[in-house]
């Protein structure tokens, strides 16, 4: 049973359940939603020393689930936090024999974008990055929030958004493997 | 003390961020073959997930309304939306397939040791700086916040 633990990638019927699992355990202990791409915000918004007058205020939605003695301010400091736990887990994961730990580069990167230059390759993912944080605040959410803590709670623009995420990038991967070859 | 407050969040983050590990789901390779059909994998993690969180929610909800001490004061609140929600999706949705990476994900890989991730973690934080420029600029809605 121990070693199990051990495997590099647990099947799906595995990790699947203990994510939904997760989320229930999240919320009832912490009474929090899950979500990681308003970290990057929160971190942000440490960088920058908190509650500057012309922020913008993210807080709509998140307002409702702070604890009175929060409002003040320096509210989101916990996700930096949660931020903070996904590198570490990161490290844990390589420390105990994770696929691919280690490796400069992503594992399958290189068949995809063969022959391109480790810098080349950093352009493009900064570059996706540059979507990726420009598209999740705008929309609010993304796989965690929105396809994964939001569809558990039906609610219906993360529906709506989860299967525009989908969509687009399924044409744009088809679009960089197919015309890529 | 505030450290005694948020270090709950930092083993948290660790649990979550260690099950998406050690199911593939920080992997450029397993997200591409997801997108093109080869791999039904993600697809089982995710749907299992949403299976599981979506009976779960509904017990609580149940619990909740029944006016169980333990659940009476969570908060699970159903998102409003904004005009920004299917755009916004649709430009992160290319960017998910440009990395191979979610949020979640792209600081899981920096711990994991490749250190190319810090490109994608910088775009993000470019692409919120940036966000924040534009809504300021021509939106005329509320943020909502990844919750």
């Amino acid at each position: 049973m121990f070693d199990l633990i051990f495997i590099e990638t647990w099947p799906w019927w595995v990790s699947g359940p203990l994510i939904g699992l997760f989320i229930l355990a999240f919320l009832f202990f912490m009474d929090r939603p899950l979500g990681a791409s308003s970290t990057y915000q929160s971190a942000l918004e440490a960088l920058r020393g908190k509650n500057k007058p012309d922020h913008l205020d993210f807080t709509s939605l998140d307002d409702k689930l702070l604890l009175p003695a929060e409002r003040k301010g320096g509210a989101h400091r916990w996700r930096v936090w949660f931020l903070a736990g996904l590198f570490l887990a990161g490290s844990l994961d390589w420390a105990l024999g994770g696929v691919g730990g280690g490796l400069v580069d992503l594992p399958g990167l290189a068949d995809t974008f063969g022959g391109m230059s480790l810098g080349l390759k950093a352009i493009l993912l900064a570059l996706g990055g540059v979507l990726i944080g420009f598209g999740t605040r705008m929309s609010g959410g993304c796989t965690s929030g929105h396809a994964i803590f939001g569809i558990s709670n039906r609610s219906l623009p993360s529906v709506k958004a989860t299967l525009t995420f989908f969509a687009t990038g399924m044409a744009t991967t088809f679009i960089i493997y197919f015309l890529g070859r | 003390m505030r450290i005694r407050k948020h270090l709950p969040y930092l083993f948290w983050g660790t649990l979550f961020g260690f099950i998406i590990a050690r199911a593939g789901a920080v992997r450029f390779d397993y997200i591409r073959d997801m997108f093109l059909l080869k791999e039904f994998r993600m697809y089982g993690i995710i749907g299992s997930a949403i299976a599981v969180g979506m009976l779960g929610l509904e017990i609580f909800k149940r619990l909740k309304k029944a006016g169980h001490p333990s659940f009476a004061k969570l908060h699970i609140p159903k998102r409003q939306g904004t005009p920004g929600t299917v755009p916004g999706a649709a430009i992160f949705g290319i960017g998910w397939a440009l990395t191979g990476t979610c949020p979640g994900p792209a600081a899981v890989q920096l711990g994991q040791g490749h250190w190319i991730a810090i490109a994608t973690l910088v775009g993000i934080l470019i692409g919120n700086v940036s966000y924040e420029m534009v809504h300021r600029r021509f939106f005329h809605w509320t943020p909502e916040s990844c919750s």
